[in-house]
This record gives C-alpha cells, structure tokens and sequence, in this order.
C-alpha cells in the first residue's frame, strides 16, 4: 500500500467516526421540533389572519382608490417632471458590463405572456462565480427600456440561490440592456456576481415577479410570475 | 414514504452522517454543527413545503447532496472568515499526521466539483452509480472528475512535498 492510499485510510478511519455527543443531539431535536410547531401555528393562525385581513383590505382598498384619484390629478397637473424623474431613474439603475467575452449557452424556454408582456429567459452562463442570463422581452405595444425589478432564482432542493429583492442579500446584480431596431423586442442582460450556482446545482429555476416597461407615453409596473426552468448541465 | 415527520428518527439516522461529511469539509466542530442544523432545517422546510421523497434512498442522497452544497456555499459567503485553525484538534477530537495534514490542505485546494466527487469516492466510499445519483451527473461525468480530482491533487501533492522522504 503506498503513502497516499494509506494516508486516505487513516483520515477516512478518522472522520468517519466523528459523531455529534448525545447532549448536542438532544437539543438539535427540541430546536427542531420548537420550529416544526411553529410553522404549523404560522399556517393555522395565518387561515384566522386571512379571514380579519378580508376585512382590513375592503376598507384599504377604499382608502386607496380615493388616493389613486388624487394621485391622477397630480399626475396630469406635474407629467412632465414625473416623467423626468422616472427617466433619471432608469438612467441610473442600468450598470454596463462586457458580455462579449463570455460563452452563453442557450436555453429552451417557452414565452410566458401576461398583459401584453411576453418573457424568456434565452441563454445562460456561468463564470466565475457570476451567473449570467439573458431574459428576452417581447412588448405588444412599443416599448423603449425596460427592467426587471424582481425576481428569485431557486435551485432543484427549493433552495433560493438569488433574490433580487431581499434587501440584506449578499449577491449583487447587474444588468445591461441591449436595444433592438424593433422596439417591441428588448434583451436584458443580468450579471449576478457571487451566484450560489455551482457546479452541484443540477437545475435552476427562475420566478420574475415584477417588470416595469417604459415607452414615450407611460410607464408600466406589471406583476406576474412568470416561471421557467432549465438544466445547468447536459 | 414519510409523511408524518419524525424528528427524532431523522436526526439518529442522519445527524451523524452530515458531521462527518461537515468534518471532512470543514474540520471543525463548530462549522460542522452549523452545518447539521442547516440540512434539517431546510429538511423541515422541504417537507412542509410538499416535498416527498419516494424512497429512503432518494432521501439519504438528497441529504447528503443539500450537506455538500451548503458547505460549498458557506465557505462561498462573502462573510465566512475562518478563524480557527485548518484542523481544530481541540473541538473534532482526533489528530492527524503531518502527511495526513499535507493531504487534507491539498484536497481543500481542489475545486469543488472535483473535490466533492473525490471525497464522497476515497473518504466516503460511495460507488460511481451511487455518486452520480447523488449529484445528478452521469457516471461517465463522475469517472472524469475523478481522474481529473487525482491528476490535480497529484500535482498539488509534489508542490508541497509530499512525495518527498
């Protein structure tokens, strides 16, 4: 037996008979079962919640819809310096990055259309650490940018390896945004750096919920899920 | 197959296979308890969630597969800082030898697609079918890493000085 074979013998024997002590084992079990309660309370209390929330949201919406007609008159008195804040702040949220260097794999996905708005994610890549994808955006109406404002990746255990919304996330994205010559069709792409999606990520699953669409005569907010999934390997 | 959670069952059956492939990972108690408590977690959150595993094969390999990503993923967080030793002695129990160490600091040198497949085949003792249920890649996938995981300790290994007595 050479060194190597025999060192791997004993460093197996080793770890193999690492165990947790039965003290560490019995509070792990009162942890769990504590949490196991409590997100069986959650659901329970959340159907009690869900009947008083009825209630709150019909009074809500009241409030709401008296505040949406002020909302309008404000918006036709101020359009033109509503419009340029929503213009600086387009402007400001697109970083530029290179993707010219990078080898994109394509992916079949479907277009998952809702209010005029059709999405599909059309390539993928990763590369160092950086998950990189490609949303391709199709518009009934012309459209001259838009971004999306959120959206969740998850992996093939439910495992949420990105969320563009989560404030205290430690992953960052950017985007770039490429103009077609028809404006009813834009590419976005997303750059997430420090992307979770390793090599043992078998799949990926994307969940975008929220796309603003801005052209010269509005701005759109849509909210949807719009849902695709594809392998990361072959 | 388990639709009524059993935690006590879960955690004797499982709780000391994910401390060891934790140790092997992170050779430190701490980490590796961390660890065990993650994978039951998002066990728990799994199963209420609908998950069902058909068999307790699906299940054991799901769980050793969620170990291995998060420790890939722990050492991955842009605030994991290590601040214990690279074997802490003093909290896994046991030692080992200088060349043992020199071997240990090689394979956590390797990437960890070839490390894991290294590990779960030399230190873990799961076979090609097993490991590539386990991961979810093909045999033949699993056949190359390992040949490349071996090629590329190998060169680590002579840039330490192992070979060298």
């Amino acid at each position: 037996m050479n060194k190597m074979e025999k060192d791997i013998n004993n460093i197996k024997n080793k770890i193999n008979k690492a165990y947790l002590s039965e003290e560490y084992k019995d509070d792990l079990k009162n942890k769990l079962e504590e949490q196991l309660k409590n997100s069986e309370n959650k659901i329970n209390s959340n159907s009690i919640k869900s009947r008083k929330k009825n209630k709150v949201i019909s009074y809500t919406k009241k409030i709401l819809s008296a505040c949406a007609a002020c909302i309008i008159l404000t918006s036709c008195t101020f359009a033109d310096e509503i419009e340029d804040v929503m213009k600086n702040f387009f402007s400001n949220t697109y970083k530029e990055f290179e993707v010219s260097d990078i080898e994109l794999k394509s992916v079949d996905t479907d277009y998952v259309t809702n209010d005029g708005i059709s999405i599909k994610v059309d390539a993928y890549a990763i590369k160092d650490d950086s998950l990189y994808l490609v949303f391709n955006v199709l518009s009934e109406e012309e459209i001259d940018e838009c971004y999306i404002d959120d959206y969740v990746i998850e992996n093939e255990d439910g495992e949420v390896i990105f969320n563009l919304n989560k404030k205290n996330e430690v992953n960052t994205s950017v985007r770039n945004i490429a103009k077609n010559e028809n404006k009813k069709n834009i590419i976005i792409t997303t750059r997430i750096a420090n992307s979770k999606v390793n090599d043992i990520c078998d799949k990926v699953y994307i969940n975008v919920n929220e796309i603003y669409v801005r052209n010269s005569k509005n701005i759109k907010n849509i909210k949807y899920n719009w849902r695709f999934e594809f392998k990361t390997k072959n | 197959m388990k639709n009524k959670l059993n935690i006590d069952n879960l955690v004797n059956e499982y709780s000391d296979t994910i401390y060891s492939i934790a140790i092997g990972y992170f050779k430190n108690k701490d980490d590796a308890e961390d660890i065990v408590q993650d994978v039951f977690t998002k066990y728990i959150s799994c199963i209420k969630s609908g998950k069902n595993f058909k068999t307790e094969e699906y299940e054991k390999y799901w769980i050793i597969r969620v170990t291995m990503n998060l420790c890939c993923n722990k050492r991955k967080e842009s605030n994991y800082k290590r601040n214990v030793p690279f074997i802490d002695k003093e909290t896994i129990g046991f030692e080992f030898s200088e060349s043992e160490s020199l071997l240990l600091e090689s394979i956590d040198k390797l990437e960890d697609k070839y490390r894991i497949v290294f590990e779960l085949f030399y230190l873990r003792e799961f076979k090609i079918s097993e490991i590539s249920k386990i991961l979810k890649i093909s045999e033949p996938n699993v056949k190359t890493r390992l040949r490349r995981a071996r090629e590329k300790l190998k060169k680590l290994l002579q840039q330490g000085g192992y070979f060298d007595e």
